[in-house]
């Protein structure tokens, strides 16, 4: 594929994915599917603050790619993230996407 | 099919019965298989180290695939001798307390398969789980090591 088409199969991508931290989080949460992951444990392995962290999480809820449900553990309310089958999809297309543009312009290519 | 149903069975041999719609149970199957498979207990299942420490995506493609039978216990797998008095000693070393089987199960990766020194080990996991108590973190580690290393 060349490098002219990939730029115009980028266009069907939700540019408001791309952010390093809406990238991680749509990672991470289709790793665990429907085992979904605290909010807590988001803090601690993605490293960030609770104003990011939080706003990202609101933000991708909002596009329909994750949503959120208390859970119980060990008697403390917790809340936990699961990706949506509409977030699957948008993450699987990315994904995709990038491996076709690191193999264009990665090193491999020099 | 089979390796659900050694699961299964190691489950009853805990007397664990869990509902799968459980956010706490599902943590509890994923930690405890990881540590029976270190602790010698033969399963398939490979688990690789993502936020929440160990952690294997087929075996939650089977559990929920399985959910009818892990819930009523049903399997046709018979454990070993050997395999039995493994579960037992997780039994009497670790609780299934999710917390500690987190911590027990993160510490374990580090030790067993990065082959990382204690304090090392330590570090990360209270790097990784520094939403738990200095003491819970503690108390895994320590269980675990009497489970794995003693």
């Amino acid at each position: 594929m060349s490098f002219y088409e990939l730029l115009e199969e980028s266009s069907v991508l939700d540019s408001k994915v791309f952010s390093q931290i809406r990238l991680l989080l749509l990672a991470v949460l289709e790793i665990h599917d429907r085992d979904g992951i605290s909010y807590r444990e988001l803090k601690a392995g993605l490293n960030v603050s609770d104003g990011v962290l939080y706003f990202n999480l609101k933000e991708l809820g909002k596009m329909g790619y994750i949503e959120e449900e208390q859970v119980n553990f060990e008697e403390k309310k917790l809340t936990s993230y699961y990706i949506t089958e509409q977030g699957k999809e948008e993450w699987n297309k990315i994904r995709v996407w990038l491996s076709k543009f690191l193999k264009n312009v990665g090193d491999d290519k020099k | 099919m089979n390796q659900i149903n050694k699961v299964i069975a190691c489950l009853n041999e805990l007397e664990f019965s869990p509902d799968i719609d459980k956010f706490e149970h599902r943590i509890i199957i994923q930690k405890v298989i990881f540590l029976l498979k270190l602790g010698g207990v033969n399963f398939n299942y490979d688990f690789e180290l993502y936020i929440r420490g160990p952690y294997c995506r087929t075996l939650t493609k089977d559990i929920y695939n399985n959910k009818d039978d892990i819930e009523k216990s049903n399997t046709d797998s018979k454990l070993t001798k050997s395999e039995k008095i493994i579960i037992n000693r997780l039994k009497e070393k670790l609780s299934l307390k999710p917390s500690i089987l987190e911590i027990a199960a993160t510490y374990a990766y580090f030790i067993k398969i990065e082959e990382l020194n204690h304090i090392e080990s330590s570090n990360k996991v209270k790097k990784m789980k520094h939403f738990f108590t200095v003491g819970r973190i503690y108390e895994g580690v320590s269980k675990v090591r009497e489970f794995l290393l003693d």
